[in-house]
């Protein structure tokens, strides 16, 4: 517990604050946290927890910035167009604080190296913006038994659960992805670009709570907002002993990535 | 025959009172346990069930008190009658409310359970067959009658620092066990003057002792004045802290033999010049039998029956009888029956015996054959071999809070594995001495057994009951030693064990003096190799009957066990997770499969966690409450440092996690814990300092309270500073801060009391102040 003084000095609303302090501070010093997807969610995600001091943030992403991206990805900047947005986003970090180690990943999260990459992480947030890509992160994080945020936004919603080993999984709710065309997405249906920030700022949350191991995390229910009508609402369950993944007959034993329903609503 | 001092009257009606008041609340518990035990009233391992000891001065009792004995419990429904191996009686499962009518009603026919437990002067025992036996120098029941009776009518005699135990033998063979009493006596004679060798500090149970020759003559006249200097120098020196350290003999392992007998003869000599203690010896009820020779119907069974339970007394033409009963356990009708017989023999016709039987004396020869007739009418067991009757069980794990083992179901075990042999065999040793006790405690007197056996718990991934196996104890003046632990056995195999014991020692006997000698000449190492055969404990899963004791229907456990003075079995638990961890390591060491030395290192996690939880009670159910309880109990209390935190979580969170990047720490981690076992004292407190976080300033390590300076430093940083301070700090440590005049003052004390911590002092210095905050 040796804080410089500019540590003391960065972290004084941390250290101050009950249920975090010192020791809080300590622990999320020590965090290491994977951001899958440096997107709208991840933006958010990435700046919260950079500023709040975790010690190591991964940061995995195979795209480079584009146009489209800057109205919600705010981590991204204009002169970012076309940088890689792992690059982009590591050196926003490096900027907000320099202690932070950043890992970066510019490749996309696949059942051959997933593995690889969340063992070196405590927590793991889920940034994506496809239903395959959700899942099989949610089926690493539960083989591999590592607590995650789920999070996921379309036009003027969001929702997001989190799980750690033993709670239920974001397949014990959906079983598998949605039949193709039946939930657009983001580059079809649209997405205010604040809801972006609402919901990464709760991921982010989760995350710190996690590391500091206070206060109820969001598990065994999903959080679901309307930001139209500004409407919270949650969602109990349980884990479902039917779960492909985690019930008591599991079907999914080896990770893999789902038939990726091409959108045909394009 | 003692003479109850009137005191008792009154004490029995204000322990009715007290009883109430328990009940009712006003009372304590533990108050009212310290009232409760030396009146003889001990809790059973059933809570709410209680046993009444009454005293019986060198086992003396008449045939018309045991008549009442036996309605008592018939009427209050307390039976079986249980005598003890200290000459005693018991009243078993008797509940509280019934007690004050059972001390009125004892007390109604002469006898008394003041004393029958607690620190106190216990019964005071004498040979069996004192006054009868040929080999005796004179008969010591008087003596031990006339001490008891002086004894029980001083007050001081109820709080010692422990018991006091004491014993006369009638010669210096010692069947009395008086070498292993606090105060023993063996009758001996000088010039034709009567005395006593005595003997000082012997006893059984834990750190056991033979007693140190404190005389080699008494004038027996004396014997009072060396029972109370005794008992000065006792309640004087005795250790009354510590209560497993308190026994006579602890005294001389601290002082010394020569300094202990030097402030005896202190106390003595002091006595001695104040001549309060002249003996008065009481009047013994003389034998009204008429001694006559033996006749009898030439039977076989009356044959075997007197070889088996007859002698012949020093008074030609009266014989001595032994009546057994399984465990010192009677049935009411049973000794109804029996004292209804023995009336006519007269009063003095009863003694109880050390291996928890009644033997019967000044029994006319002419007589045997209706005595015989009349036991086999009422149902006692004399057709079977002595020793079938001569097995000695404490009560054991089934009543006893202490017991580890049910050692009267593994003794019933025994017995009936020895009626299988060839009745024969058993008749060879018919003076053979199998003692067993429930736990290291010594009630089956275990130690002074040819084979003798001690409860303890063992591990096998699963608790099993076993037992050390004790060879060669015995007493008397020159020859008195302890059995000796020659290893150990599950309580399964025992009684197999004991019978091939018994059948080649039978085989053997012819050759030798006696057992000692026949050890002597090899037989320890014959026992031993018949013993190591059940080295091997099936598993589980192999044979279930090893994890259950005699007679328990459910699986083995020390669920229910009192906390103190069992710490024995509680330290098999320990050592078992102990050893497991240094093989763990070693496997560890040479493993070169990574996900096997990570669950190797799991394992180590696992045991050094649960290692000490039994030290603080706590008995877990699953791994979690292990890893959970280890966290509250050891690292949140400072007992081990707060950097084993995560390893530990991550074992009760991930049990397959990645631990190898861990082993330093997880190595770091069973040092500590068996650093701290190493600490441990008697009192289950460890020695080890507490872990302290490590701390920069050197300055802060020495001195107890922390001190910082925080003028200048604006708000909110003197806060944050603060409690950076105190998160190095641990629970109760004080730390004193300087804090400016204006905000500070106004804003830290008040954030710091919000935080749980306490503000002991705050104090105005010219222009600053200093706040003294100790850790919440």
């Amino acid at each position: 517990m040796n804080f410089t003084e500019e540590q003391i000095e960065r972290y004084s609303r941390h250290l101050i604050l009950q249920n975090v302090g010192v020791e809080g501070q300590q622990r999320i010093m020590e965090g290491k946290v994977l951001v899958v997807g440096a997107g709208g969610l991840g933006s958010p995600v990435a700046l919260y927890l950079a500023a709040a001091g975790v010690g190591t943030i991964g940061l995995i992403d195979g795209d480079v910035v584009d146009r489209t991206n800057l109205q919600r990805q705010v981590i991204h900047f204009t002169a970012d167009l076309n940088v890689p947005k792992v690059e982009s986003a590591a050196n926003k970090i490096k900027l907000i604080n320099p202690e932070v180690k950043v890992n970066t990943y510019k490749t996309l999260l696949m059942p051959d190296n997933a593995f690889e990459i969340i063992n070196d992480y405590d927590f793991i947030i889920d940034g994506t913006d496809n239903f395959p890509t959700k899942f099989m992160v949610n089926d690493a994080c539960v083989m591999a038994q590592k607590p995650f945020s789920h999070g996921g936004i379309l036009r003027f919603e969001g929702q997001t659960m989190t799980y750690v080993p033993g709670s239920a999984c974001y397949r014990c709710v959906f079983g598998g992805p949605p039949p193709k065309d039946a939930v657009p997405s983001c580059s079809q249906a649209g997405v205010l670009g604040s809801i972006a920030g609402m919901l990464g700022t709760i991921q982010a949350t989760e995350a710190l709570k996690y590391l500091v191991g206070t206060g109820d995390l969001l598990t065994n229910r999903m959080l679901i907002f309307d930001a139209l009508k500004m409407k919270f609402r949650e969602v109990n369950f349980t884990p479902n002993k039917n779960c492909k993944l985690c019930g008591e007959h599991p079907e999914i034993k080896t990770l893999e990535m789902e038939e990726m329903p091409a959108c045909d609503l394009h | 025959m003692y003479t109850i001092p009137n005191t008792l009257k009154r004490e029995i009606e204000a322990f009715s009172r007290e009883i109430t008041d328990f009940q009712s609340g006003t009372i304590e518990p533990v108050k009212f346990k310290a009232i409760r035990v030396p009146m003889g009233i001990y809790e059973q391992r059933n809570n709410g069930t209680y046993m009444v000891r009454a005293r019986c001065a060198a086992g003396v009792i008449s045939p018309a008190q045991l008549l009442g004995v036996a309605r008592i419990a018939a009427k209050h429904g307390c039976e079986p009658i249980h005598f003890t191996t200290r000459q005693e009686l018991q009243f078993h499962n008797v509940s509280l409310e019934q007690t004050p009518a059972i001390l009125a009603e004892l007390y109604d026919l002469g006898l008394s359970s003041r004393g029958g437990g607690g620190n106190t002067v216990r019964n005071i025992m004498a040979s069996e067959d004192a006054g009868i036996a040929t080999g005796e120098e004179f008969d010591v029941t008087p003596y031990a009658v006339a001490l008891t009776n002086t004894l029980i009518a001083e007050p001081d005699s109820w709080s010692l620092p422990r018991k006091y135990k004491i014993a006369f033998a009638g010669n210096e063979s010692d069947n009395a066990n008086a070498l292993f009493n606090d105060l023993g006596f063996l009758a001996t004679t000088l010039n034709g003057e009567k005395g006593f060798k005595v003997f000082l500090g012997g006893g059984l149970g834990s750190k056991p002792s033979a007693g140190n020759l404190l005389f080699d003559f008494l004038p027996a006249s004396d014997i009072l004045y060396v029972a109370e200097a005794v008992k000065q120098l006792f309640s004087e020196h005795g250790n009354r802290r510590n209560r497993h350290k308190a026994r006579i003999r602890y005294i001389f392992y601290k002082l010394g033999v020569e300094k202990v007998f030097e402030l005896f003869h202190g106390y003595f000599n002091q006595l001695k010049q104040e001549r309060k203690y002249p003996l008065n010896l009481p009047e013994m009820p003389a034998s009204t039998s008429q001694p006559n020779r033996l006749a009898h119907d030439g039977s076989r069974a009356f044959t075997l029956w007197a070889q088996r339970y007859v002698n012949e007394q020093r008074q030609q033409g009266l014989y001595s009888v032994e009546i057994p009963f399984e465990h010192g356990m009677a049935g009411a009708k049973t000794l109804e029956r029996l004292s209804q017989i023995l009336i006519p023999f007269g009063p003095g016709c009863l003694r109880l015996t050390m291996r928890q039987n009644i033997l019967l004396r000044n029994i006319p020869g002419d007589q045997l054959q209706s005595l015989f007739h009349l036991l086999n009418t009422i149902g006692i067991e004399i057709s079977s071999p002595r020793i079938l009757n001569s097995l000695v069980a404490c009560t054991g794990a089934d009543t006893c809070r202490l017991g580890i083992c049910l050692s009267k179901g593994a003794s019933k075990a025994i017995k009936s594995r020895l009626s299988t042999l060839d009745k024969l065999t058993l008749d060879k040793v018919s003076n053979f001495r199998i003692n067993l006790s429930g736990c290291p405690n010594s009630c089956g007197q275990h130690q002074v057994a040819n084979l003798g056996f001690y409860g303890r718990a063992s591990r096998n991934e699963r608790l099993y009951p076993a037992y050390y196996v004790t060879l060669g104890g015995q007493t008397g003046w020159g020859i008195a030693r302890l059995g000796e632990m020659i290893g150990q056995i599950s309580a399964r195999d025992l009684p197999v064990f004991a019978a091939e014991v018994i059948e080649l020692y039978a085989s053997r006997k012819e050759a030798y003096d006696g057992f000692d000698s026949y050890l002597q000449a090899g037989g320890e190492k014959e026992i031993g190799q018949l013993l190591k055969k059940y080295d091997e404990v099936p598993s589980f899963e192999e044979d279930k009957n090893y994890y259950f004791d005699w007679g328990a229907q459910e699986l083995f456990s020390l669920t229910g066990k009192g906390q103190a003075e069992c710490s024995a079995g509680m330290f098999d638990m320990i050592d078992f997770d102990r050893d497991f961890i240094l093989e763990l390591q070693k496997k560890i060491k040479e493993s070169f499969h990574e996900t096997a030395t990570s669950q190797l290192l799991y394992e180590v996690v696992f045991h050094a966690s649960r290692m000490l939880l039994v030290t603080r009670g706590i008995e877990p159910k699953n791994r979690e409450e292990v890893f959970t309880a280890f966290k509250d109990d050891f690292i949140r209390e400072g007992h081990v440092d707060m950097k084993f935190g995560p390893v530990v979580q991550l074992a009760l969170k991930n049990p397959e996690g990645n631990f190898q990047e861990y082993q330093g720490l997880i190595f770091e981690l069973a040092s500590s814990v068996i650093e701290l076992y190493n600490s441990m004292d008697d009192s289950l407190q460890f020695k080890v300092k507490q872990v302290k976080p490590k701390s920069e300033s050197p300055e802060n390590e020495a001195q107890e309270k922390r001190f910082k300076d925080f003028r200048g430093v604006a708000c909110p940083m003197n806060f944050v500073k603060t409690k950076i301070e105190l998160a190095q700090m641990h629970s109760g440590e004080f730390l004193e801060i300087l804090l400016d005049d204006g905000a500070p003052i106004n804003n830290v004390p008040g954030s710091v009391r919000g935080e749980g911590h306490d503000v002991s002092e705050v104090k105005n210095v010219e222009n600053y102040w200093s706040v003294l905050i100790r850790k919440k």
